[in-house]
């Protein structure tokens, strides 16, 4: 019988499947390292951040061995340990296994969605077990991927470092196949790069290096950091929504992004919180181009006809069908739509579905309900203006420069909404676990961290209480912070970390002792041409 | 001194040739007074870059103080740009690890040193500003005194009349061995001027080293080895022992190191000194005292001892040794470039 | 507890105690050095009552407002900038500081002091005047404020819309480099932030601003002038704010000759912005008769000089897409048909 298990578990964990296996093509075939001096360090593990997992639950057909060990498997069989332990048998049980494709999971995903067909298997929580994984460094180009930062229909993103000059970066990977399924879906990412090269401005994320892959058929938009985005920030929020200020802060800085757009010939077409980021000093970056539209040079007007952006930022005269529309109004209306969600938390138009929805966007002038005026008049105004149901009556980007609220320095009232939290606690680079397993770990190979499912759902609860009582706790701090960390950043608390942090890191190699072997390369630390190793620790 | 005509200036030396400048000693014609002057040929930069030297200037223009290296003046003749200073005669302290004091400065004069830098970081500090690039190649040396100098990585804590308590840029520098680990960890803490201060601890173990920590270590290992705490050492025969590998061998072949280790196993560098340097180089930047604070430091008290002329004394004979004669077929410096220029085409209007 | 320390005078009295000492200053008498100190002193007080110091606290905020409501009341700032060269090289910096935080200050939706400055345009035009040669020492500073200002749309109209504004044709050029390069900052911040008061002036100021100066700029001997002018003309003429400028400025024989000679200048980057805006002329799908005679009299020369231009920028993908649409279209060109 098959089971199929899908993980929301944000931790960072690998366990390994028999039968079920998504993502399968990153697990065939090689997945050729270099280290950071170019070399080809052979075929690595080096797996994305999928779930997979191994039964032990006695229904399976798998018989459950004492030996822990011996159960699991490295699923790109690096570890000849394992696999030695585990005996011939299990391997060969496994050998006749089909591992499935992206096609054939398509196909699964379509049958799962009929449930008359499946049956669950429940499971207990102690029987399922994970295997940490083990952080295998991984270059692309100069680049050393760190963590996934988020995930799209065209592909994922990833944070990065660049190993040359140590900056953080973010890459947005894009595979062939995925693109194929998107409509357009080449056309737009070629468009997306296109525009990017041209444009340079404090609001608009900045790309940095694109590399391609032909043999593995895929595409990587090397592009700023960016700690993190509105979006995120409004569903961690209790509310749902941030206080009137921060909003203006972020729409001072939209408008900006969108002048100079705009003074490009660039119509976003998507503008919603989900593509403006924020960088680590809180810059809002206008992101993600791919259904933007250049116009021409000597375009009498801004005449679009294709609008492909999200249905709940899309103007009426998209939603109605229009054969041509003014493109700039496109974009004032969904910073209209955005900037009302920013600061109320709500839509201005709802639908059950997509239909229902263009339908009401589409039907009438939409009118601000009392209450926003009664939170703010002249930000009421200012949405209704942007909200103008015909774009000739629609404020203009000037126009919006002139206006009242926009103008003004609203009060800061309460706290402002933090950016998420982190998994990493000083929003520090993914990318260094894998730094350090490479640089220091090779006794990482022989230890493997193992824990249940009942573990992680005892995680996952202390770490949802601690980080409530933080923000009980801090929600009365004071209201100058800037969207931070949960923690205050006392100097000795800092302090204290950051040694705890130091030291942490250095104690759990120390404990290896004796076994720690090193690489022939790797350097012990500082070491100079001179072979003068003068560091030690602090 | 104030003279826009290349005419007027007589080169005499070359001492540097960068990928972006070079450097040359000159004097104005009809006096000697020695200068030092940059050509910034700008055909090669792009607008970037042109931009970034452009502030760097304006940057160094806001620094009034004796130890910060002060431009005399500017000009460009045809494509290129020429940046005139007064003549350090000893130049870039990086030049003196290599040439003289290959075993590291005697402590001395390094706290004669440390204390001119600290007293030019002290005022641009309290201007709200960070240098952002302390090394042995930018302290320049003369009889008299340390200067400061290379402001390109500098920034300001103020924009626009506003002062923002933090920075999170990152350096441009090519090399950021001298980088503190909060700029390198580039996180949302982001960092203050005291990352200048490690810098400056990190400085002290080139000095006294004899060359600079991390050196030809791959960026990634030393990133991962500041973040996690590591810090660099003076090295003596109170620390020398970390030199050994885990078998308390040697391990390096060539008799140079050899004589190297030798050298520091049995010098002695002051508990003072120590001190300092692990003052510098706490991990955690609230934890390191101000340039102003440092100054105050008992690794100071022997300055009262010696001045920087009675260092450089000892080694006047190996300095002119080591100096170049002037070059006397400089002469003026042909500024014509060869550029593509496009002669053969006429156009037809 | 005394309320703004042991030592510390109120934002009135040190108003007051800096405006004795600037007139003091200004009066040059007998007592300069001392007044210069008091100067100097006050100024460093009220930099710090602005900005906190590493010492104190940064200030409360009405504190703040009591300060700049008296450094209006007072006209301290006309007064601190009018003598801004008889002030001593670190309180020219502090000046420059004070002015600045002051100008953000915003009460609702009023910007107080920029108000105050539109009643006052003097203020503008003394800081415009500090690139003037008489005083270089006080360029770097002033140029800091008149920037700071130009970001307030109401400051940078009387900026440019002043008779003073012409003179930055010439202060772009003078021989102390950074001076120059300080003022060109400025320039280019004038006539590129607020995007319809720049269409606007350019439109109406068109023939004074390009022909009778702007041209000049472009043809200057000062190899920097020439580069960054052009490519702040490329910049203005891209952005589509000024499209109707723009439209006139391709239609002008004598600019498309300028744009071909300075594909062929010496230097690289030179060619390269003229390239940027060459491309424009020749992208025009209403070409006038002038302008398309001189193209069409350059046809195959054009398309030569092309084919081998900037050949080694292989990795410029939107720099060869464009050289070859250029190269297509002038191939392509064809004499108006005769009416």
């Amino acid at each position: 019988m098959t089971v199929t298990v899908t993980s929301t578990h944000v931790m960072d964990a690998q366990v390994i499947a028999t039968h079920l296996q998504a993502g399968g093509e990153q697990q065939h075939g090689s997945n050729i390292l270099v280290d950071v001096a170019g070399k080809d360090v052979g075929l690595a593990g080096a797996a994305d951040d999928e779930m997979t997992v191994l039964l032990t639950n006695q229904n399976y057909h798998q018989e459950p061995t004492s030996d822990i060990e011996e159960a699991f498997l490295e699923r790109n069989g690096n570890n000849a340990e394992l696999d030695a332990a585990a005996g011939g048998q299990l391997h060969a049980e496994l050998a006749g296994v089909t591992w499935l494709d992206d096609d054939a999971i398509d196909a699964l995903d379509r049958v799962t969605q009929d449930i008359g067909n499946m049956f669950f298997n429940r499971v207990d929580s102690q029987d399922i077990i994970y295997q940490q994984k083990k952080k295998n460094i991984k270059l692309v180009g100069k680049y050393v991927m760190g963590d996934v930062l988020g995930e799209g229909s065209y592909g994922k993103v990833k944070e990065a470092m660049n190993s040359e000059n140590l900056s953080r970066l973010a890459v947005k990977i894009l595979t062939k196949r995925k693109l194929r399924r998107i409509p357009n879906g080449e056309q737009n990412v070629t468009r997306e790069i296109h525009l990017l090269k041209q444009l340079k401005h404090r609001n608009i994320v900045d790309l940095v290096d694109v590399l391609y892959n032909e043999e593995k058929q895929k595409m990587y938009l090397v592009m700023e950091y960016c700690i993190g985005g509105l979006q995120e920030m409004l569903d961690n929020a209790p509310d749902k929504k941030m206080p009137l200020y921060q909003a203006h802060r972020y729409f001072q800085q939209l408008v900006n992004g969108l002048e100079y757009l705009h003074s490009c010939r660039v119509i976003h077409k998507d503008i919603k919180p989900g593509n403006l980021l924020l960088t680590l000093d809180q810059t809002l970056k206008i992101s993600d181009f791919g259904v933007a539209e250049q116009l021409d040079l000597f375009a009498a007007d801004d005449a679009c006809t294709t609008g492909q952006g999200t249905p709940a930022f899309q103007p009426p005269e998209i939603a109605n069908g229009h054969e041509t529309f003014a493109g700039f109004k496109v974009d004032i209306w969904s910073s209209g739509v955005t900037l009302y969600n920013l600061a109320t938390g709500f839509y201005p138009f709802e639908g059950d579905n997509i239909y229902r929805l263009l339908e009401n966007i589409g039907r009438s002038q939409w009118i601000a309900p009392d209450w926003l005026y009664d939170m703010d008049e002249c930000f009421a105004r200012l949405i209704l203006g942007m909200l103008q149901a015909d774009p000739s009556e629609r404020l203009s980007l000037q126009q919006i420069r002139k206006d009242t609220w926009f103008l003004s320095a609203p009060a800061v009232t309460d706290p402002p909404i933090p950016i998420p939290p982190l998994k990493e606690k000083y929003g520090r680079s993914t990318v260094l676990p894998y730094l350090e397993a490479y640089h220091y770990g090779s006794e990482q190979e022989q230890e493997d961290v193992y824990f249940t499912e009942h573990d992680v759902n005892q995680e996952l609860a202390r770490r949802a209480a601690s980080a409530a009582a933080e923000i009980r706790a801090n929600k009365s701090a004071a209201a100058n912070a800037a969207c931070h960390l949960y923690e205050p950043s006392t100097s000795a608390e800092a302090a204290a970390a950051a040694m705890a942090n130091g030291s942490r890191e250095e104690t759990s190699i120390k404990k290896k002792g004796s076994g720690f072997k090193r690489r022939a390369k790797k350097l012990a630390s500082c070491i100079s041409v001179r072979k003068l190793s003068h560091c030690r620790t602090s | 001194m104030c003279s826009n005509s290349l005419a007027d200036y007589q080169f005499t030396k070359v001492l540097k040739h960068g990928r972006f400048s070079s450097v040359y000693k000159a004097n104005c014609v009809g006096n000697n007074h020695s200068i030092v002057i940059k050509k910034f040929p700008l055909e090669h930069g792009n607008d970037a870059e042109l931009k970034k030297l452009f502030a760097e200037i304006q940057c160094c223009r806001q620094f009034k103080h004796p130890n910060i290296n002060k431009i005399l003046h500017c000009f460009t003749a045809e494509c290129d740009m020429f940046v005139l200073y007064p003549y350090m005669c000893f130049g870039a302290c990086q030049i003196l690890l290599e040439s003289i004091f290959t075993n590291g400065f005697p402590e001395a004069l390094i706290a004669l040193l440390f204390k001119d830098v600290l007293s030019a970081l002290m005022y641009i500090h309290m201007n709200d500003f960070v240098h952002g690039a302390v090394k042995a190649g930018h302290i320049l040396l003369d009889n008299q005194k340390a200067v400061l100098t290379n402001f390109h990585e500098s920034r300001s804590f103020i924009k626009h009349g506003v002062k923002i308590p933090v920075l999170h840029g990152v350096s441009q520098e090519k090399n950021l061995n001298w980088a503190a680990p909060e700029v390198l960890d580039q996180n949302i803490n982001g960092y203050t001027e005291k990352c200048d201060i490690y810098s400056v601890g990190i400085t002290a173990c080139e000095m006294a080293n004899g060359i600079q920590p991390y050196f030809e270590t791959q960026p990634t290992l030393m990133y991962t080895e500041k973040i996690r705490g590591n810090v660099p050492s003076l090295l003596d025969r109170s620390t020398y022992t970390m030199l050994l590998d885990d078998q308390g061998k040697m391990p390096f072949e060539n008799s140079m190191t050899r004589r190297t280790y030798e050298i520091f196993s049995q010098r002695i560098l002051s508990d003072d000194f120590h001190q300092f340097v692990e003052i510098c180089l706490n991990r955690n930047a609230e934890n390191r005292w101000s340039a102003k604070k440092l100054m105050t430091h008992a690794f100071f008290k022997q300055c009262r001892h010696s001045t920087i002329s009675d260092h450089i004394k000892k080694c006047r004979s190996e300095l002119d040794n080591n100096s170049i004669i002037d070059d006397e077929s400089m002469g003026q410096l042909d500024d014509r470039d060869v550029n593509e220029c496009r002669e053969d085409v006429q156009w037809n209007f | 507890m005394p309320l703004f320390g042991k030592s510390q005078k109120t934002p009135a009295e040190l108003v007051k105690s800096l405006k004795e000492a600037i007139n003091a200053l200004e009066a040059g008498d007998r007592k300069v050095e001392k007044a210069q100190e008091d100067v100097s002193k006050n100024l460093v007080s009220i930099k710090n009552m602005l900005y906190g110091s590493s010492d104190a606290e940064p200030p409360a905020d009405y504190v703040v407002a009591q300060l700049s409501q008296e450094l209006y009341n007072s006209n301290l700032l006309l007064l601190l900038i009018q003598n801004l060269h008889r002030i001593d090289f670190e309180g020219k910096k502090h000046v420059a500081l004070i002015f600045n935080n002051v100008l953000r200050r915003q009460i609702g939706t009023r910007s107080p002091t920029v108000e105050y400055i539109c009643t006052k345009p003097e203020i503008l035009f003394t800081l415009m005047a500090g690139y003037e040669d008489a005083h270089p020492e006080i360029a770097l500073n002033s140029g800091t404020m008149l920037r700071e200002c130009a970001r307030y749309e109401a400051l940078a109209k009387i900026q440019l819309h002043s008779d003073e504004f012409f003179k930055f044709f010439r202060y772009v050029e003078v021989s102390t480099f950074d001076i120059a390069s300080d003022a060109f900052s400025t320039f280019k911040e004038l006539l590129t932030r607020h995007k319809l008061l720049c269409a606007e002036f350019l439109d109406v100021n068109y023939d004074k601003f390009f022909s009778q100066h702007y041209q000049r700029l472009l043809n200057s001997e000062n190899y920097v002038t020439r580069r960054q002018s052009l490519k702040l003309l490329g910049e203005l003429l891209l952005d589509r704010h000024n499209f109707t400028v723009m439209t006139r400025y391709i239609s002008e024989p004598e600019n498309l000759k300028l744009m071909m000679n300075m594909l062929k200048e010496r230097s690289r980057n030179i060619q390269f912005e003229a390239f940027h805006v060459f491309k424009v002329f020749v992208a025009n799908p209403n070409k006038p008769k002038p302008i398309l005679d001189i193209l069409l009299r350059n046809q195959t020369k054009l398309v030569d000089f092309l084919t081998s231009f900037h050949t080694d920028r292989s990795e410029d993908e939107q720099f060869n897409d464009e050289k070859a649409y250029l190269i297509k279209q002038i191939r392509e060109l064809k004499p108006l048909p005769e009416a």
